[in-house]
């Protein structure tokens, strides 16, 4: 008597873990779906970062397309510098005018590649003389 | 079409305008390859130095070769991208000068 009754809790208890698990995963479903499009929205952390830019590494904006933020990027890692790179052609919709909004406050123009240095100063374009002035000789912002 | 096949096509028309692609032929075929990866991205060839909004008649100013071609090449000997530059720079590898950017900043995103 006794077994039967605890082989019926646990049954029961089984049955509404599985309930509950199952409602867990509809209503995660149904977040996704509503999320909106299934367009590529690139990494929603550096999303975050681009629209909030501090951080004690320079932040980078480029285009994933773009020689003059490959040549840059080419310069930054053959210095060993440690830094942030987001791909605004990586995003696409709102997100991507956002980040370009926020490109346009360090620089009106909105071209490629805008480094934001730490401390605050701003670089644009593919320039080694200031890249080299601004971090390779400031401490703290190479690997 | 590959990168490479889309290198000749491109200097064969700058050629018909009096401009050649730039001498670092590494440069010049990364640019290519973004300029087909926008076409498979955007539907059409856009510029791989700007951010496009995907819609060909906001973008159309910035579609390879760009409508600031023929000013940057004539002020600065290259275009925004270094991409395509005046018969005086030709046979420069390394010749690459900071183009300023001329597209109105209110057009696009």
């Amino acid at each position: 008597m006794n077994s039967t009754v605890i082989v019926t809790i646990v049954v029961v208890i089984i049955a509404v873990v599985a309930v509950l698990l199952i409602k867990k995963k509809t209503s995660s479903t149904l977040d996704k779906d509503n999320s909106g499009h299934e367009e590529h929205q690139g990494d929603q952390e550096l999303y975050a970062l681009g629209m909030n830019p501090v951080s004690p590494k320079p932040i980078m904006y480029a285009l994933t397309t773009c020689q003059h933020c490959k040549n840059t990027r080419k310069f930054l890692d053959e210095n060993n510098v440690d830094y942030i790179v987001i791909y605004l052609d990586e995003y696409s919709g709102s997100q991507r005018s956002d980040l370009m909004e926020k490109v346009r406050t360090y620089n009106p123009r909105g071209t490629f590649p805008t480094i934001l240095v730490p401390g605050g100063k701003v670089i644009v374009g593919f320039r080694k003389q200031l890249m080299q002035e601004a971090l390779l000789h400031d401490a703290g912002t190479t690997a | 079409m590959t990168p490479e096949q889309l290198l000749e096509h491109l200097a064969r028309c700058a050629a018909t305008k009096g401009y050649y692609l730039h001498a670092d032929h590494d440069h010049c075929l990364g640019t290519a390859e973004s300029l087909l990866a926008n076409k498979e991205r955007y539907g059409y060839m856009c510029c791989p130095c700007r951010l496009a909004c995907s819609d060909k008649q906001q973008d159309s100013d910035i579609i390879c070769p760009c409508i600031y071609r023929d000013a940057d090449i004539a002020e600065y000997g290259a275009c925004f991208c270094s991409f395509y530059v005046s018969e005086e720079h030709k046979d420069d590898p390394d010749f690459f000068p900071e183009v300023e950017e001329r597209r109105d900043p209110s057009r696009g995103l």
